[in-house]
């Protein structure tokens, strides 16, 4: 007797632990959007911190796994390019206002970025992936251009030994003082590069502009630029987007991005500026020769521009990027998922409608089937779920759309241990036994068995919480924790019933 | 309510039925595997895939018509659910915001893009890699599991039935051209920890009335299966009624996870019951 109030005590208290823990979930699942919005942010948060986590499939957002190309560096090198690598990206995430983004390393070389709520792939991918290799390098004087691209026509010609045609310089054309190609000429141009490479005096090195459109034609500047940069973005303090409203005609209403360089950077620009009068400086972004204006004074001031963007929300994005730092090394998206809100809110309908539909039928078929002790192991199902569900919210866990299959999947597996239990006592019943003692080696027989077939069960779902990846390890999750909870509920719960019937109650014949 | 007032089953006695069934099955499925081949999914090729609802109704014709225009006619189009939602399964180097656009200008019609992958070819080998090695682990422990648990004999039928029912499943989903995604394989491994217990409640029952009871292993078999008869088909039919509740309600995403669950646990409830204990029957006398 006393033993049956401390296993009616503690199933109380598990019970009410698991609503605790379920109370944030169900406050901030509920709450209608308008009221949410009333909320204080703080509040917000910290209830969105508590609650039930979705997945990315459930919730929608987007899904990047981003690889360090470090080819040939030893493996700490790139394992500390990788740590870099996260913490820059975790600032230019933050700097973007994404709330909750999971960031983390995967293996030596990779790192996994997750953005809830983000649908503009475009815009995070660029955000994301983009080196931001920040440099300053002087354009070739003319001459010198003029001298190392006639190299580069004598090394080609020399190759194909034939001196009448001209594959390179033919290709470049003189448009308002730079040097352009067309772009349906830029991929045999850039070969043409490759091939000479080897030929290209050392201190120099060939980029390309932006492509552009010039009189209704696409072309790519091209610049010879001194190899050794003048400065790089390390020295940068300040990065701001911004409207130009200077004295350029051609600029004035265009998005550009601000540049502040520190102290040393600062000094050095003066230098650069103040030797340099009538001399173009390249700024050169990953490659890319973002502009080349010509240096008309000494700039004192340690500020710099960026020009040349599309839009303002790519001049807000290039600040973020520049003022967060460059990637330590270039990387690469292996890997790329995105679920729009609306599937995702789709998909759980559909996920709940089949949970309840499936739910339903197995509670009416218990009750049908065992009558009264099928209503217990429906309540038992019942609770199942509710510690389920707290489990998850507790430790964190991220529900996702398999996931919630797995809810449904155990909803029809942990009914196994009642379906074990009751057809013994059935058997032992129907062998002469009074109803205690029937009660009573059902659930001892029935116990061992119902641990051997549904161990085999955890098994596996531990293999896919293991070795899974994104969505299919909440399926794992929730199918071996449901599994594992209906021990506590399909057990001891409904003995606890049972034995308060039989015990307490007295009761002389129990419906099975 | 009882399904069976004392069931009588000559299972045993119809095990040769059962045998050319399931060899029928199951030589059935390895040919179609090896010959068809499974269609993989871009979790494990690599390629993109892009899913999109429009406004109103196209027919897969229109939708392959436009993606022919843009050099799009490899694409691989599939119907999702209704004529509004599309999946489109390409590896062109194109991002599937531009095919949006183009629907949207040429079709004249909003359309949404509902979700979005694209698999590196390198993660596609690794997630295949991490797949095989998900589903070997997962076998092994199972062996280890049945090692113990079991006597010789019938751990190495509870094995063979065990390959039975995956290769029978994943002739089935060959069969059906159901795409081997990343939910499909966990859904195989779901099938291997879930059709063992019932040829695990099974044996143990038989293990018990052996020493219990006195007769030939044939009648205490076929006793035993008749005993745990109601509970096999209770547990297998609640799970197939929430499976199956997955499969037409849970939405297409989910279609082919819950197919290969359907099937799995068809097949390995038939194999626990007609299969396992037979074999072990038949080994017992040769001896």
């Amino acid at each position: 007797m006393k033993i049956l109030r401390w296993r009616i005590l503690v199933v109380v208290l598990v019970f009410i632990i698991a609503i605790l823990f379920l109370i944030p979930s169900i406050q901030y699942y509920t709450l209608p959007p308008s009221s949410l919005q009333k909320m204080p942010k703080e509040k917000i948060n910290s209830l969105r911190k508590r609650a039930l986590h979705l997945g990315l499939d459930l919730r929608g957002g987007m899904h990047l796994l981003l690889e360090i190309k470090g080819d040939g560096l030893p493996k700490e090198k790139i394992r500390d390019a990788r740590d870099r690598v996260i913490e820059i990206i975790r600032n230019r995430i933050d700097a973007w206002g994404i709330f909750e983004p999971a960031i983390q390393a995967i293996g030596d070389a990779r790192v996994l970025i997750q953005l809830p709520g983000v649908m503009e792939r475009e815009r995070a991918r660029e955000l994301i992936g983009k080196t931001a290799q920040l440099t300053f390098h002087l354009v070739a004087e003319p001459e010198e251009i003029q001298n190392v691209f006639n190299l580069i026509e004598k090394k080609l010609q020399e190759q194909i030994k034939d001196t009448t045609i001209s594959p390179f310089l033919s290709c470049l054309r003189y448009d308002r003082g730079d040097i352009v190609v067309r772009e349906e000429n830029f991929d045999s141009v850039q070969k043409l590069l490759e091939k000479a490479f080897p030929f290209i005096p050392e201190k120099y090195i060939v980029l390309w502009g932006r492509i552009e459109e010039r009189g209704g034609i696409k072309i790519r500047p091209i610049y010879l630029l001194k190899k050794i940069p003048e400065l790089t973005g390390e020295y940068i303090s300040d990065a701001r987007h911004t409207i130009y409203q200077g004295q350029d005609p051609s600029l004035q209403g265009r998005p550009i991005v601000e540049l502040s360089f520190d102290k040393k950077g600062t000094i050095i620009f003066s230098r650069v500026t103040e030797q340099n009068v009538g001399k173009r400086l390249a700024i050169v972004l990953d490659n890319i020769v973002q502009s080349a204006p010509f240096i008309r004074e000494r700039i004192p001031t340690g500020n710099a521009m960026i020009s040349g963007m599309e839009s303002m929300e790519e001049a807000k994005e290039l600040a973020i990027v520049l003022k967060s730092g460059a990637l330590p090394a270039p990387v690469e998206i292996v890997e790329e998922r995105s679920v729009g809100p609306l599937l995702g809110s789709d998909s759980i309908k559909n996920g709940i409608r089949a949970g309840i539909i499936g739910t339903i039928i197995v509670f009416l078929f218990m009750a049908i089937y065992y009558l009264f002790s099928g209503l217990i192991a429906n309540f038992a199902l019942l609770l199942n779920l509710i510690f389920l569900l707290s489990l998850l919210a507790a430790f964190k866990g991220t529900l996702t759309l398999p996931g919630i299959a797995g809810i449904i999947l155990t909803v029809g597996m942990a009914v196994d241990a009642n379906v074990l239990i009751f057809e013994r006592i059935r058997e032992e019943i129907a062998s002469g036994k009074s109803i205690k003692s029937a009660v009573d080696t059902g659930y001892s027989r029935a116990f061992v068995t119902i641990l051997d077939s549904n161990l085999t069960t955890i098994i596996a779902a531990i293999v896919l919480l293991w070795f899974g990846t994104g969505p299919i390890r909440g399926f794992g999750l929730t199918l071996s924790l449901g599994i594992i909870c209906s021990f506590f509920t399909a057990i001891f719960v409904t003995k606890i019933i049972f034995d308060y019937m039989i015990n307490v109650k007295k009761v002389k014949k129990i419906y099975i | 309510m009882k399904f069976f007032k004392t069931p009588n089953i000559d299972f045993l006695g119809k095990r040769y039925f059962a045998y050319a069934i399931s060899g029928i099955l199951f030589v059935s499925s390895v040919l179609i595997i090896l010959i068809k081949g499974p269609k993989y999914g871009i979790d494990f090729t690599g390629g993109k895939i892009a899913q999109i609802r429009f406004e109103k109704d196209f027919s897969p014709e229109t939708v392959r018509k436009e993606l022919a225009k843009i050099g799009m006619g490899k694409a691989e189009i599939q119907k999702y659910g209704s004529e509004k939602d599309y999946l489109i399964k390409y590896s062109e180097k194109i991002d599937p915001d531009s095919l949006i656009k183009i629907f949207k200008k040429d079709l004249n019609v909003e359309v949404e893009l509902q979700r979005t992958e694209n698999v590196g070819p390198r993660v596609g080998r690794e997630l295949q890699y991490k797949a095989i090695e998900a589903v070997l682990i997962g076998m092994i422990l199972m062996l280890i599991y049945i090692a113990f648990r079991f006597n010789f004999k019938f751990g190495v039928t509870a094995v063979l039935a065990l390959f039975h029912d995956v290769i029978i499943t994943l002739g089935f989903l060959v069969f059906l051209n159901r795409e081997i995604t990343i939910p499909v394989i966990a859904a195989l491994l779901t099938i291997v920890g879930y059709s063992i217990n019932d040829s695990i409640i099974v044996s143990d029952r038989i293990r018990e009335n052996l020493k219990k009871i006195r007769g030939s292993f044939f009648e205490i078999a076929n006793k035993s299966i008749n005993q745990t008869l109601s509970r096999t088909i209770i547990t297998s039919g609640t799970t197939l009624v929430v499976v199956l509740a997955l499969l037409f309600l849970g939405g297409p995403i989910l279609r082919d996870f819950s197919l290969a669950l359907t099937i799995g646990i068809i097949v390995g409830t038939y194999s626990s019951i007609y299969v396992v204990a037979a074999l072990v029957n038949d080994w017992q006398r040769k001896r």
